[in-house]
Order: structure tokens, then C-alpha cells, then sequence
């Protein structure tokens, strides 16, 4: 009996003090390395995307970190961090397995075993979601590119929450726009569909969508949800076909959107158009995978690789030596600015105190023209959303993204009426 | 009608790829008490070498059925006498569960070896589709379609009318008789493994025509073919067949006719339904 | 004649219990030995180690000049070993006739070969008007012929038979009794476990009795019925009565 009772002392304690350990947030590490949490799937279905990701990210961490005086990119030219002393910044990276309880539990150990003084990465919006229970009780900073509206539309209460890349509510916009546009032109739109996945990021953009199709005039004929990783889409391309909607919505990631393009070609039917909303869309495997099935899709983008910023231009050039061969995309280019953005409020607070931190995320001053984003500036409101981002909507012509809309930005015209499989 | 007709044909299609999943996780339930969890990882194995096999020599994936199929028979083969045999003479929760602790060391095997990437064969060499009356039958769900009834026949045959598939049916009714009446029951065991890994490596052949290769693309499929298991009854080939079709076609009419958000839950509500009315499956059994 | 099976000092352990401790016998080649013994005394036990189900903690088993001790069941069965259970161990979802082939493929690959075989055995057995039938649909005694139809598909060269009266109405046990005689002129020997003292004494050559694991004695059906010993062991329980429904 003293035995046992001892063992199980022994034991309750040795639990009690790891659990006091764990909470206890480290402030001490090197005086010259900042580490910046970098959470993205590395296994599991989303992972070559994630990783293709992780590799922008660290190529943005290693221009900062070295001298290139050629780039014309934020703090792409001197070593490291100038204002604490040419400090390094360290990407310490984590595989939420894209799974949010995993996610969390990393980023729990990110802040207080790693001392991380932000945490962002490549994450859904549901991530961000899970995530942000660490980062609002740790008081570290989030900065997230998901494009759910509830991250920043105050019905949250996020205190250490960022965006500073665009929420759907200007996606969506810049989606009816450009169908205002198709019917100026002269290819007649009236009815839209929206076909969308049922998490975080799809169920919250079909509020938007149904929201604005009323204030764009637009008349919804299906609005289907379904599950991520189908083994099939067959039911779901059958009801498309039959209520034939002349503008089609798609938000999804990237297996199911391989899946629906193979099985509306399958089935001979395509819309008129067909936006998709990002996430599969603009991933390297959307590409490989669908050959010449991706002509005449429609993506709205936080980016576009024909944007006219020269850093932009250097960035294309220098990313596939880190990725093998994979072109620099939009799907990255969002998630990498936000290291970009860490870093230079990093520099422009002049230390890594959460709060001075804080301060410049809020009020980031950076020159706009030396991020490789469309953005002319970055204004924050009062839920840490930067307003003043811009989207562009980009459709694939001859194999490739093409910016198509707005009008001020793009360098070719949109195909409103795609034609149909048997004519292409 | 056309929606209806179409709903049929898709539901009956892709219901051969859970009907064959069903079958493995049948036979080998039926002969050695092991809940497979790894069938959906052999299909997924079977895709990859179809894959490959196609990308290399630019020839139909068909061509590399027996490939497939005699990979896995043999991969099966195998694991059943490395992995499961030792499991049989442990407790019965390892054996349980052998399958599963397989399963993910097969996906995190093949991630490692080949990546994350999805891969699609783009050319199958059988693009378009045929219109017949209102149906739309896409060209490249016709070879997987046949491939799947072809394995169905040749299980059918093999199991009923050879001696070994007698053998192997009479160990999975009473393992003492058979081994009495001269079967080497070992054998049988290791064959049914065997034949099961290749029935699933004969479904990721077949899949590879639409759906896109990856590591774990094994899942979903899996738990279709256990639902389409229990509902044909346990240890029934036949039943599991037929439960594979039945699967299909409840979550293609579903989709169709209520709301694609609850093709899952109807799928379930059917599967309740025929437990309730037949607590032992469809076609009985253990 | 020469021995079709010699038993040497068996003994099975199951842990710290003793199934069956030094049982030393014999069966001549064509002979009927009935083996009978209060319950628990190891009867089936011996079977198991016998056919080949049970590997015997020590002695040795020898069948035809064979040591078959450690032989498993199957190549037991392939040897000439036939065996039929006391509860029967049909294949409940097959039909009769495939139930029999099943034993008739032991020693041929050839379907027709076999189905000749399986017609052969089912009119050995009187079993033919049930062949298409599911044997889970049989009653015990059909099921018990069925076990028996099953074995002798393997064209054994002994037969242990393990309660095959119980369960059976009087004109039943003539049947068996009479399929097992027929089965013995064609030069099959049988052991046979059997609680039925009638039975045993028209039917056996010699009696085996088993008390509590051990081997009391071996002689023949009047040496065996008249011995005190065994008497008292084992008959004052009054088994003529149990015998009959």
C-alpha cells in the first residue's frame, strides 16, 4: 500500500510539473535569432501543396535574412533584421497534418517551447479558427491569408488576430463584377450556382455568395454542399447539369476540384463560366493534374504572376530552385507576404515584445511597392483587416493564369462564353 | 428521366469500386476473423503502379491489371505470412487491429517514397463520352466497369467451382472440418489474403481511368466497402457485391434527389434500415 | 494382420490438467474397436491427438509404420485418417454433395474425378435424395451420416467415429450401425467412441476403456462388460437406460 501510494505521488507530481513547465512561456533565446512560427500540412491530403508553400516561405525568410541588394523587396537588402543589429529570423516549422487538433497542440508548443514571437503559415480558414485559442491565451500574434469573413468581421473576439490579404467578401464582389462585365459584353448571365465544401472556409463563403447574389441581381438555381474528399461527385455534377446555371462557384480544395472538373468532362456539361474561388484553384496540382481541362476557369486571387512589381518578377525566378521545378503561384504568395509582414513590424517595433509587436502589425509601416502583393498601401480597421487590399479575378488561357479583371490591372480580355467539351 | 437514368448508371458505377473493396474485406473476414483496414491502402498501391505503368509505356492502364492484381496477390501473400499469421496466435484485439497499424504504415511508406502530389493519368486513351439516348456514359468509366464485373465473375467462379476456392470457402464455414477432410488450412489463409489484396489492387487499377492517385486516397473507399460488408452480410462474397452496389447507388440517388450534403446520412439511414430488418446482412452470415 | 494404428504411452497435458496419461493400444488393420469411458475421461481428447488436431505432450503415434505424432490434421486426413465430430461439424452453407466433395478433392485436382466420387460415397451413405440440399437444413442424424459421407470421400483407411448413436432414435442407430458394418467390410478400421453398450457389443471387435485419462483395460466386448472393475468405474451408472430416447 506505501508503495503504491508513493508511485502514484511520484507520478501526480511529475504530471503537475510537466504541466507547469508547458505553460510557462519562454522569453529567453539568442539575442540574434527571431523565430516566427510557420504552421502548414505536411502529410496528409493537402501536403504537396503545403510543402510547395513551405518553401515560398522559406525563401522569403532567407532573402530577408541575407544580403541581395538586386531584389527590390522589403528587407531584401540588408542582412537580417537592420533595426535589432542584422537579427536572423528563424521559420520554425510545424506539420498540423491538416488536422486542427494537431494544429493546435503545435501551435501550443511553437509559443511556449519555442518561443516563437508570431505564428502564421499556410492555413485554412478553420485552422486559423482552432489556432487562434492558442494565440488569443498566449496574447502572440496570428497572421492568417484565410478568406472566411468571420475572422475579422468583429463577431469574434480577436484581439491578436491579423489579415492583411483579402477576406471573400471582396472576392465574391470582384466575382459579380466580373459577371456584370460578361453581360456588358454581351454573353448573357442570369443564373449562378455555388457548389462549395463544408468546412470553415466553404460554408462561410456561401453566406457571401448568397448574400450578394441578391444585391447583384443575380438568381441562384442550385446551392449545393458537400463533403471534403468524396470518393464522388457524381450526384452533385447530375443536379449541375440539370439546372444549368450559367455562372458556376466553386470553392473547394484541391482533390475535389481534380475530381468535379474530371467528372463534369466525364459528363459533358460546363458552365458558361466558372469561377472558382481560390483553394484548389490555385494550386500546382490543378495544373498538373487536369492538363488542358483548366482552359477557361476562372479564379478570383489575392495575386497574379503578371502583376507589374519587379520583386515579383525575382521572386518567380528564385522559387523553383526551391521547389524543384514548381512555378511560384497565388496559392503562396499570400501565406509568404505574411511572413514578409511579421518581419518587417518585427524591424519596425524594434523588438520582439508582443505588445510593441503588436503596435506595428496594426500599423504596418512598409513601402508598398517592395511587397511583391498588388497592394498600393495597407490600412488596418478596427478588427485588424488590412482594407485596402485589392483582389484581381484571373482566368486560365493557353495553359496559364491571365489576369482578366479589373480593368486598371489586366493584361488580357476574359472568354466569357467558354465552350463546351466537345467543341474545345 | 434522363437525371434518374443517369443517377442509376453513375450509382451502379461507381458502386463496383466499393463492391470490390467489400469483397477483400469479406473474404478475408470469412476465412480468418480479420477486419482488413488495409484494403483501401492496397487499391491505393494499385493506382500508383497503374500510374506508373501507364506513364512510362503511354499504354492504356488496363494493360496493367495483372500487374496490378499480381503485385498486390503477392504483396498480400506476403504480409499474411510475415504480419497476419503471427497475429493469429496473439489475442484477438491485435488481430483486430493488425490491418489498421498495416494501413498507416503503407500510406506513410508510399508518402515517403513518392510524395504528396496527386497524380491523374492523362491520357487512358479513352477520352469523351458516348451518348446513349439521354445517358452520357463517359468513355473512361466503361473499362473500369467492365474490369470490375470481369474480377466479380472470376471470385464467383473461383470460389464456387475450383477446389481451392472450395477449400477456401469450407475453412472459413469450420476451420477443424476442412483441416479433417485433408485442406490445409494455412494455405487457404494465406490465398484468401492473397486474392484479397488483389481484388483490391484489380479496383485501383480500375479507378485510376477518373480519380486522382495519392497516399491516402485509400480512406474513403475503405469505409465505403466495411458499410457495403456489414450490409451484405459478413464473410458473404456475394453479399458484399451486392451491398458494394447498393452503396453506390443510395449515395448517388441521394445526392440527386435530396441534398449532396446528405449523401453520408443516407447511406447510414439504409444501412440501419437493413439491420434492423436482416441484424445479420443481407445475405446472412457470420 | 499387420497394426493400422499404434498408440505408445499418449499422454496430453493441458497445463496442470491431465487429458490423457500413458495410453497404450493397438487397432489391426480392418478391425472395429469401440472405446467407451465415463464422460471427461478423455475419449475425444484422444481423437484430437490422433487425427492430427492435438499435438500429444509425449508418447508416439504410429499409423501404417508411419510416426504420425506430430502430423497436423490435414496431412493426417491426406494419410487415411478420417474422423467424424461428436457435435457435427458441417459446412452449414454448402449443400450436401458439395459438403462431400470438399473431402473428395483431398486427393484429386479433377473435378469429375471427385463428383464420381462424391455420387459413390452419397449411395454408400443413403444420402443421394438430399444432395442438393443446405446441410444446415439436415437433422442430426442426417448430418451425422452427412459427417461420414464426408470422410469416407477422403478414402480412409481408419475411421474414428465419435458418438455417432447419440441423438438417434432406435431405427436411426440400426441405420448408422448397419453404414458402419458395410463400411468395414470394405476393409476400413474404425474406432469408435460410444456411450451405447448395445451398440458397442455388436459391433466392436475388441473394447478400449477409458477412466479419468487413463487406459483400465483392452479386451474383447464380454471380457470388457464382465470385469469388475470397469463395473464399477463406469457401468453402475445403469447405461443401458441412457441409451434409448
Amino acid at each position: 500500500m506505501n508503495l503504491k501510494k508513493a508511485i502514484s505521488v511520484v507520478m501526480i507530481g511529475t504530471m503537475i510539473g510537466t504541466l507547469a513547465a508547458g505553460t510557462a512561456t519562454t522569453t529567453t533565446y539568442a539575442a540574434d535569432t527571431i523565430k516566427i512560427g510557420w504552421l502548414a500540412p505536411l502529410t496528409g491530403t493537402a501536403a504537396e501543396n503545403g510543402q510547395q508553400v513551405t518553401w515560398a516561405a522559406e525563401m522569403i525568410v532567407d532573402l530577408i535574412n541575407e544580403e541581395h541588394g538586386d531584389i527590390n523587396m522589403l528587407l531584401a537588402a540588408d542582412a537580417g533584421l537592420p533595426n535589432l543589429d542584422g537579427a536572423q529570423i528563424q521559420l520554425v516549422e510545424a506539420d498540423t497534418k491538416g488536422d486542427t487538433t494537431v494544429a493546435t497542440s503545435e501551435a501550443r508548443r511553437l509559443i511556449s517551447e519555442e518561443g516563437c514571437v508570431a505564428l502564421t503559415g499556410q492555413l485554412t480558414s478553420g485552422m486559423s479558427k482552432a489556432i487562434s485559442v492558442i494565440t488569443e491565451q498566449y496574447e502572440v500574434p496570428l497572421v492568417t491569408a484565410g478568406s472566411a469573413v468571420t475572422l475579422t468581421d468583429g463577431s469574434e473576439d480577436y484581439d491578436w488576430l491579423f489579415r492583411y490579404n483579402l477576406t471573400d467578401d471582396t472576392y465574391i464582389d470582384d466575382s459579380y463584377k466580373l459577371m456584370d462585365e460578361a453581360n456588358a459584353a454581351g454573353t448573357e448571365i442570369k443564373t449562378v450556382a455555388f457548389l462549395s465544401e463544408d468546412s470553415e472556409f466553404g460554408a462561410n463563403i456561401v453566406t457571401v455568395e448568397e448574400k450578394k447574389a441578391e444585391e447583384y441581381g443575380y438568381e441562384v438555381v442550385e446551392n449545393m454542399t458537400y463533403a471534403a474528399n468524396s470518393t464522388s461527385l457524381s450526384s452533385e455534377v447530375i443536379k449541375l447539369k440539370e439546372a444549368n446555371p450559367d455562372c458556376l462557384m466553386v470553392a473547394g480544395y484541391a482533390t475535389d476540384v481534380i475530381l468535379l472538373i474530371n467528372t463534369m468532362s466525364d459528363q459533358d456539361w460546363f458552365p458558361k463560366m466558372l469561377i472558382g474561388q481560390r483553394g484548389g484553384f490555385v494550386t500546382a496540382d490543378f495544373f498538373s493534374a487536369l492538363g488542358d481541362k483548366v482552359e477557361y476557369i476562372f479564379s478570383t486571387g489575392g495575386w497574379a504572376a503578371d502583376i507589374q512589381k519587379d520583386c515579383i518578377q525575382s521572386l518567380q525566378e528564385l522559387y523553383p530552385d526551391y521547389s524543384k521545378g514548381i512555378a511560384f503561384n497565388e496559392g503562396m504568395s499570400k501565406d509568404c507576404a505574411d511572413v514578409l509582414l511579421i518581419a518587417s513590424c518585427i524591424n519596425q517595433a524594434g523588438s520582439t515584445d508582443s505588445a510593441a509587436l503588436a503596435e506595428a502589425l496594426k500599423a504596418p509601416d512598409a513601402d508598398c511597392s517592395k511587397i511583391f502583393m498588388p497592394w498600393t498601401s495597407i490600412e488596418m480597421n478596427e478588427y485588424n483587416q488590412n482594407t485596402a487590399a485589392t483582389g484581381v479575378v484571373m482566368q486560365v488561357q493557353g495553359g496559364e493564369y491571365k489576369t482578366v479583371y479589373p480593368e486598371d490591372v489586366k493584361t488580357v480580355d476574359a472568354i466569357f462564353d467558354a465552350p463546351t467539351w466537345s467543341e474545345r | 428521366m434522363a437525371t434518374l437514368l443517369q443517377a442509376l448508371y453513375e450509382g451502379i458505377i461507381n458502386g463496383t469500386i466499393y463492391a470490390l473493396i467489400a469483397m477483400g474485406i469479406a473474404l478475408v473476414w470469412g476465412v480468418m476473423g480479420i477486419l482488413s483496414f488495409s484494403q483501401g491502402e492496397f487499391l491505393m498501391i494499385a493506382m500508383f503502379v497503374a500510374y506508373f505503368f501507364s506513364t512510362a509505356t503511354g499504354l492504356p492502364p488496363v494493360l496493367a491489371l495483372p500487374l496490378c492484381m499480381g503485385i498486390l496477390f503477392v504483396l498480400g501473400l506476403g504480409i499474411y505470412k510475415t504480419i497476419i499469421y503471427k497475429a493469429l496466435q496473439g489475442p484477438t484485439l491485435s488481430q483486430r487491429l493488425i490491418t489498421f497499424a498495416l494501413s498507416l504504415v503503407l500510406v506513410n511508406g508510399m508518402l515517403m517514397l513518392f510524395g504528396g502530389t496527386f497524380k491523374t493519368i492523362q491520357h487512358t486513351g479513352m477520352e469523351g463520352s458516348i451518348n446513349l439516348g439521354p445517358l452520357v456514359i463517359a468513355k473512361n468509366r466503361i473499362i473500369p466497369f467492365i474490369i470490375a464485373v470481369c474480377v466479380f465473375a472470376f471470385m464467383l467462379w473461383f470460389l464456387n467451382k475450383t477446389r481451392q476456392g472450395k477449400a477456401i470457402r469450407a475453412t472459413s464455414m469450420d476451420k477443424t472440418a476442412a483441416e479433417h477432410v485433408g485442406i490445409n488450412t494455412e494455405k487457404s489463409y494465406a490465398l484468401a489474403f492473397g486474392l484479397s489484396a488483389a481484388v483490391a489492387g484489380a479496383a485501383g487499377c480500375a479507378l485510376s481511368y477518373y480519380y486522382y492517385c495519392y497516399p491516402s486516397v485509400g480512406g474513403n473507399f475503405q469505409l465505403f466497402g466495411f458499410i457495403a460488408v456489414v450490409m451484405g452480410g459478413f464473410g458473404s462474397v456475394e453479399g458484399a457485391i451486392v451491398g458494394g452496389l447498393i452503396m453506390g447507388l443510395v449515395d448517388s440517388l441521394t445526392g440527386v434527389y435530396f441534398n449532396t450534403a446528405f449523401k453520408y446520412l443516407g447511406v447510414c439511414l439504409i444501412f440501419m434500415l437493413i439491420l434492423q430488418f436482416k441484424p445479420k446482412g443481407l445475405f446472412g452470415g457470420k | 494382420m499387420s497394426k493400422i494404428l499404434e498408440l505408445n504411452a499418449i499422454t496430453k497435458k493441458f497445463g496442470g490438467l491431465v487429458a490423457n496419461e500413458n495410453v497404450t493400444f493397438d487397432v489391426e488393420q480392418g478391425e472395429i474397436v469401440g472405446v467407451v469411458g465415463p464422460n471427461g475421461a478423455g475419449k475425444t481428447t484422444l481423437f484430437n491427438s490422433i487425427s492430427g488436431a492435438f499435438l500429444p505432450t509425449s508418447g508416439t503415434i504410429t499409423f501404417n509404420g508411419q510416426d504420425i505424432t506430430s502430423l497436423p490434421a490435414h496431412q493426417c486426413a491426406k494419410i487415411g485418417i478420417g474422423r467424424t465430430f461428436q457435435i457435427p461439424q458441417s459446412l452449414n452453407e454448402m449443400t450436401v454433395w458439395e459438403n462431400v466433395i470438399v473431402g473428395a478433392l483431398c486427393h484429386t485436382d479433377n473435378m469429375s474425378e471427385a463428383m464420381k466420387k462424391v455420387n459413390e460415397v452419397l449411395e454408400l451413405c443413403g444420402m443421394e435424395k438430399f444432395r442438393d440440399m443446405l446441410a444446415g437444413k439436415l437433422n442430426v442424424a442426417q448430418k451425422k451420416r452427412l459427417e461420414i459421407a464426408r470422410a469416407m470421400a477422403t478414402d480412409p483407411k481408419l475411421l474414428l467415429l465419435d458418438e455417432t448413436m447419440a441423438g438417434l432414435t432406435a431405427t436411426e442407430r440400426k441405420e448408422a450401425v448397419d453404414l458402419i458394418r458395410k463400411i468395414n467390410s470394405m476393409g476400413v478400421a474404425i474406432l469408435t467412441i460410444e456411450h451405447n453398450m448395445d451398440v458397442v457389443m455388436s459391433v466392436s471387435n475388441r473394447v478400449v476403456v477409458l477412466v479419468s485419462g487413463r487406459l483400465l483395460m483392452v479386451g474383447s466386448p464380454e471380457e470388457v462388460t464382465s470385469n469388475p472393475e470397469v463395473i464399477s468405474a463406469y457401468l453402475g451408472g445403469g447405461s443401458k437406460d441412457e441409451s434409448d430416447e
